[in-house]
């Protein structure tokens, strides 16, 4: 078996929504900034090839009164926080595609690329929530297909404007006092159904050319805009749904000239030293909330789980532990250590995008 | 005269103010971009007892008619992930990003900030701008909005997004673990905005932050910004160009805050401010020198192209300034070019480059060149006359002149009695003593 890739899904006091009320938990820590950034920190030193910070970036209404996602920070923000506290690990924060305007969400990430030192990743969410509509006038007369469509165009827009700046054009030469080179910038003119944009980025080509484009494809929209712009699909599912699926979409997007396409399963994981204590600890968090749904989710031990993983068909998974931070310290032997500072792009084996040439 | 206690905000510009910072041979080039070099600023602010950092933000790429300024620093990140970036990597000094009102939804705003001043424990500002023109084409928009339409609609705006803050209780999250409640929806509010640009009807998805609202900031000089500052703003970054006009404008804004209900002592007015500091007058002054050669005088031809809409490669930098031919172009006609009353009283008199030095030294801001005990004088000579509350300190190279302040202005500033010894408070509301807003 080649070595899997993994990535840590941060939820709060963990995944399971009852994680919160456990005996020991200290829920008042899902407002503090060292709670995830502790969390980051370990994750890093274990490994885990990229991190994605789980604030949906639907500011739904408030839940109900049990749930945690009551805290419901704002994702880009939390990501672009822990790039000072960590050194390897990649980091993905969902953002949307509705509530946003290209040029703002191309320009911070182009920023947050270059804190990290190429360690960024978009986690695109397209498409419209309908729970959303208090809340944006934009919302007033549009429907899931349009949305579906102005999620794709935005996802464009954002690509080409990283390319505004060719790689060569931070020039820095203190000698003869050229900051940048005037030539290599470019205006990009974007004339599209939804966008028409004319403009330069005002800062240069994030290191990894394309901060790394993460997609969670639910419905066959997303699919059609994961297979054409997306560098990493998250699937959930089962083993043989996984399988199938991921092996679908990475056809269609390797037959558009896209083979590096990798799928992550989804799995949630509750661990514990024995396969029984795994099971009451299962049971203990399904009494205190509502058990985890939607998702793949392993119940036992350690090296239990590592033998299950084995019979996954796919490039990598995105763990979702049901109980943080107690549920990582267990996952920590998985992954692979990097040997070296790279950028997330090279550390999941994905191509740097061509920029532009003059 | 009493000593009244100043603020100073560190205005961080990539690697400082001049427009040259980025040729001095320490300016960090290699890593400017990065983490680690606003980690290391962040801290020496942090270490001068600074009360913030202060991210302007530059939504264009500098051009003039469709020419790029290769020789001066033209990138200007995004000011909300800067700041996340230095909330984690400082303890103690406050955070300010500017954003702007015209083209972010309010609820993405308001969900960001109070975000951002949850992950700084309540270090946040927010300077409010409503954008240049210039940032139209970034968003398709066909017609940029005239300011006084983007003044109401920041101002639609700025309501909903505080009654969305307000939309928690302080109380609000009780995490009651054996009830299953981890917040008590009776302290939720809807919000009920249906302004005349702006419609909010829910709840924010995030609890009420450790400042309440984040420190709200203004910098428009106009009429119609000093009318939105003294609505709502807590600091205003004003220029001053003496104490007499500092003292005039302060007034005015109090007083107009006054007017419109609030607590004048509830603004802070900061004026810009380039220190140019040496251990003698001399020495000050060769470092004045030095920067001003840093400046290439392709940038500087520039520089007047911008701010004049003409094209001016043809001439020297030792002509006399071409006033005449300014006064009779198009832009000066109508009114988009506009020139500097000293520059019609003196016709010409003196060169070009004379002209440009004076102007990029402090870009209208006040400009001091001398000794620590100089610049300590004139800062204390500002703020007991009455004319500001601080400073937004803009040095000509970052790290090397922050750090030459930190070093020997802020000591004899502390041994008068002028400055914080220490931060006496967590939040930035504390550093600058303003209230926390009820929810």
């Amino acid at each position: 078996m080649h070595q899997k890739l993994f990535s840590l899904s941060l939820n709060g006091q963990g995944h399971h929504p009852g994680a919160w009320r456990l005996p020991g938990a200290m829920p008042e820590r899902a407002v503090a900034p060292d709670f995830t950034r502790d969390l980051a920190r370990q994750a890093d030193a274990a490994g885990f090839d990229l991190l994605i910070v789980e604030y949906p970036p639907r500011p739904t209404a408030t839940p109900a009164p049990n749930r945690q996602e009551a805290v419901h920070f704002e994702a880009l923000s939390v990501a672009a926080s822990l790039a000072g506290v960590t050194e390897t690990i990649g980091l993905v924060a969902p953002v949307s595609a509705v509530y946003n305007e290209p040029f703002n969400i191309a320009r911070q990430f182009t920023a947050f690329d270059h804190l990290s030192k190429g360690r960024s990743g978009w986690l695109l969410v397209p498409g419209l929530d309908e729970a959303d509509r208090p809340n944006f006038n934009r919302l007033d007369g549009t429907d899931s297909a349009f949305h579906d469509a102005r999620s794709a165009e935005f996802a464009d827009v954002v690509l080409e404007l990283f390319d505004s700046w060719e790689d060569a054009a931070l020039v820095l030469d203190k000698q003869e006092s050229i900051f940048a080179h005037p030539g290599k910038v470019h205006v990009i003119d974007h004339q599209g159904p939804h966008f028409s944009i004319n403009t330069s980025m005002n800062a240069p080509r994030p290191p990894q050319g394309h901060p790394v484009v993460v997609m969670a494809p639910r419905t066959r929209a997303d699919e059609t805009t994961a297979v054409t712009r997306a560098d990493v699909v998250l699937l959930s599912g089962g083993r043989e749904e996984i399988s199938a699926r991921g092996a679908a979409l990475k056809q269609v997007a390797a037959a558009g000239g896209r083979d590096h396409l990798k799928v992550f399963a989804n799995l949630a994981t509750t661990l514990a030293e024995t396969d029984e204590q795994a099971q009451a600890l299962a049971r203990q968090l399904d009494g205190l909330g509502s058990p985890i749904s939607g998702v793949e989710h392993f119940v036992g031990t350690a090296k239990g789980l590592a033998i299950y993983l084995e019979t996954f068909d796919c490039d990598g998974f995105n763990l979702m532990p049901s109980v943080l931070p107690d549920g990582l310290a267990p996952l920590a032997a998985l992954p692979r250590k990097p040997t070296t500072n790279t950028t997330l792009r090279d550390r999941l084996g994905l191509p740097r995008p061509a920029g532009r040439r003059s | 005269m009493a000593t009244r206690k100043m603020h100073i905000l560190l205005w961080l510009q990539n690697m400082g103010h001049n427009l040259a910072a980025w040729r001095h041979p320490d300016s960090r080039t290699q890593d400017f971009l990065t983490v680690d070099y606003l980690r290391d600023v962040g801290r020496l602010a942090e270490a001068g007892k600074l009360d913030m950092v202060f991210i302007e933000d530059v939504m264009f790429t500098r051009e003039s008619g469709g020419r790029y300024f290769g020789e001066v620093s033209i990138n200007s990140m995004d000011p909300s992930i800067i700041i996340a970036a230095l909330s984690s990597v400082t303890e103690k000094i406050g955070l300010a990003a500017t954003y702007s009102t015209t083209y972010h939804e309010p609820e993405v705003l308001a969900r960001k900030f109070a975000t951002l001043d949850h992950l700084s424990k309540g270090r946040l500002a927010w300077n409010v701008v409503t954008s240049d023109p210039r940032v139209a084409r970034n968003f398709g928009a066909t017609l940029h909005p005239d300011k006084e339409l983007r003044y109401r609609k920041a101002a639609d705006t700025i309501a909903a997004i505080k009654a969305l803050f307000d939309s928690w209780r302080d109380d609000a999250l009780v995490f009651d673990q054996a009830g299953g409640r981890f917040y008590d929806p009776d302290k939720v509010r809807p919000v009920a905005h249906n302004g005349e640009f702006v419609r909010v009807q829910d709840a924010l998805g995030v609890p009420r932050s450790p400042q309440g609202h984040p420190v709200f900031i203004q910098a428009g000089m106009s009429e119609w910004g000093l009318d939105f500052a003294a609505s709502f703003a807590e600091a205003v970054f004003a220029s001053a160009k003496s104490l007499e006009l500092a003292r005039d404008y302060r007034s005015a804004l109090k007083q107009k805050v006054a007017d419109k209900g609030r607590d004048p002592d509830g603004i802070k007015i900061f004026p810009g401010f380039v220190p140019i500091v040496g251990s003698t007058e001399e020495e000050a002054r060769r470092k004045e020198a030095y920067f001003d050669s840093l400046v290439h005088p392709r940038a500087m031809l520039n520089l007047l192209r911008e701010q004049f809409h003409l094209d001016f490669s043809q001439h020297s930098l030792d002509d006399p300034f071409p006033i005449e031919t300014i006064m009779a172009s198009d832009g000066y006609t109508n009114g988009r070019t506009q020139v500097p009353h000293y520059l019609k009283a003196i016709r010409g008199q003196e060169s070009m480059a004379t002209y440009c030095r004076r102007y990029m030294r402090s870009l209208g801001h006040q400009y001091i060149v001398g000794t620590p005990e100089q610049v300590a004088d004139f800062m204390q000579g500002f703020v007991d006359g009455g004319g500001c509350d601080g400073f937004v300190l803009a040095p000509s190279h970052i790290p090397g002149e922050l750090k030459t302040f930190i070093e020997e202005v802020v000591p004899v500033l502390q041994k008068r009695g002028a400055f914080r010894q220490d931060y006496e408070g967590a939040t930035l509301r504390d550093h600058l003593g303003l209230s926390r807003p009820a929810s």
